[in-house]
């Protein structure tokens, strides 16, 4: 018998309290009996994009440094944890979750992920598999700065990165990012051989 | 007494050795300062921004060099306003020949910078209340004294001498005498090199100096002037410093798009680096190196 996960043991916890008691009762424990973890990842895609903008900076006009560390430098990483539950002895849905993270100057918000996967046995040794996941939340957004540019252009928000840069300061706003998870949908077809 | 200056122009001198003209290409050029190069990495280059030459495109007296990576056979005006083109590349660029003593016209829209790599001699001793100007140059110094235009004048190459001083040969150049008051004119001195912290640069021998005027110092930068990408062509003097602040300038003008040419002018001399420079002195380098990567970036953010 497979241990149940801290998660599962909380939940239950907390069901038994009230009139949902039953439901940790044999059911409930054979479907976590057909739960697998499937991934547990720290980082992402869009956290690894912004993490690329830590080693860089500027020069303020009196030459003191500005370096885009502090900035961009998240107090906790984006991590993913993911199950499949088997339903069917083809079917499995997938389920996870992701705790975002925060820098001063962006978030990458929470997300879900649900999803269902198709595995068809061609013979003993080789399989087909359809994977379809859905990635809901998880969207990337970059704060801008406020910049004083004393008498020639006063106080304006403008792109952290390009403070210094010869645009002007709100053409530089176009390039705040905002965009969702690159995988927030995607589709698997994979074909498994075992060999003897 | 005359009260009169005739029109006398000094067009600087340069090295140079009988080469072939070939193609042109345009790419970002070894000559320029490190700093164009870390300032074209995003953004605009100097749209609608004016840069007028006031300069020799016409006559028979032509210079072999190269800026733009291929080398060419051309007016000194063409040099200079190539050089600015090639910092501000979305800059127009305008250019009034010798020839044409009359008023220089401004753009009606955008920022406008005159650049002057010429010099107006004449026997050194005279006040500026004995000179009458002509339409061209008269035009200028009213544009300075307004704020009309960011006025980018060549200090000269009178091997040390001050600005505003008579020369070695007992002639002063009284156009830079008669921008020194004014509100946008900027004296441009040469550079042996693009200085950085690491590899430090020293005035280069041929070029004028702020001297010990303070208000000369105040309005006094410096660029590194290497001679171009051909090493037997070499083109050096003031004429070639003073459309690097005229480029800069423009660069500064199409980011910043509500900033006057005072406030441009202000700028570009308020974040003038003295640590690129040996022994840095204001009665040398005036206000030092002038810096586009300063002048671009904010005084502070958060």
């Amino acid at each position: 018998m497979k241990p149940l996960s801290p998660s599962v043991l909380v939940l239950c916890a907390l069901l038994s309290l009230g009139q949902y008691k039953s439901i940790c009762a044999a059911p409930l424990f054979d479907l976590w009996e057909a739960t697998s973890l499937i991934e547990i990842k720290q980082g992402s895609e869009l956290s690894n994009k912004m993490g690329f903008y830590r080693s860089g900076g500027f020069e303020l006009s009196n030459g003191v440094p500005v370096g885009f560390r502090s900035w961009y430098t998240p107090t906790f990483v984006d991590t993913r944890i993911s199950y499949m539950t088997q339903i069917h002895p083809k079917v499995g849905v997938i389920w996870g979750f992701s705790t975002g993270e925060n820098a001063p100057k962006y978030a990458v918000d929470p997300s879900l992920k649900v999803g269902l996967v198709f595995r068809h046995e061609i013979d003993k040794t080789s399989a087909l598999s359809l994977k379809g996941t859905s990635i809901i939340g998880g969207r990337l957004r970059e704060s801008a700065c406020s910049a004083n540019y004393g008498d020639i252009g006063g106080v304006q928000q403008v792109n952290c990165r390009m403070a210094a840069s010869t645009m002007q300061p709100s053409q530089t706003l176009q390039y705040l990012y905002n965009e969702k998870p690159f995988n927030y949908n995607t589709i698997w077809l994979q074909y498994t051989k075992n060999f003897n | 007494m005359d009260r009169h200056m005739k029109p006398l122009r000094i067009l600087f001198t340069f090295t140079l050795i009988i080469g072939q003209p070939l193609a042109i290409s345009q790419t970002l050029q070894p000559w320029m300062s490190p700093e164009v190069s870390n300032a074209w990495s995003a953004g605009y280059k100097g749209q609608n921004t004016t840069i007028t030459f006031v300069d020799d495109i016409q006559s028979n007296t032509k210079y072999y060099g190269n800026f733009n990576g291929t080398r060419q056979y051309q007016q000194h005006g063409k040099w200079t306003s190539e050089e600015s083109n090639l910092i501000a590349p979305s800059a127009t660029i305008q250019v009034q020949d010798f020839s044409n003593n009359g008023s220089v016209s401004l753009a009606s829209r955008g920022l406008n910078v005159v650049n002057l790599s010429y010099a107006m001699y004449a026997r050194t001793g005279y006040s500026l209340n004995q000179l009458s100007w002509a339409n061209r140059e008269g035009s200028v110094i009213s544009y300075a004294n307004s704020g009309a235009a960011v006025i980018s004048k060549a200090a000269g190459n009178d091997y040390g001498t001050a600005v505003g001083k008579g020369n070695g040969q007992g002639q002063t150049d009284y156009f830079n005498t008669a921008l020194i008051n004014t509100r946008t004119a900027i004296f441009v001195g040469a550079l042996n090199k693009n200085g950085t912290t690491s590899s430090k640069a020293n005035i280069a021998n041929y070029s004028n100096v702020a001297g010990s005027n303070a208000t000369v110092q105040q309005k006094f930068l410096v660029v590194g002037v290497t001679g171009g990408n051909d090493a037997n062509n070499k083109l050096y003097g003031t004429s070639f410093a003073a459309p690097v602040i005229s480029g800069y300038a423009a660069v500064l003008g199409s980011k910043f798009t509500s900033a006057n040419a005072t406030q441009i002018t202000n700028q570009l001399l308020n974040t003038a680096r003295t640590d690129t420079i040996n022994n840095y002195n204001a009665n040398t380098y005036g206000r030092g190196e002038a810096s586009l990567t300063r002048a671009l970036a904010p005084v502070s953010i958060r």
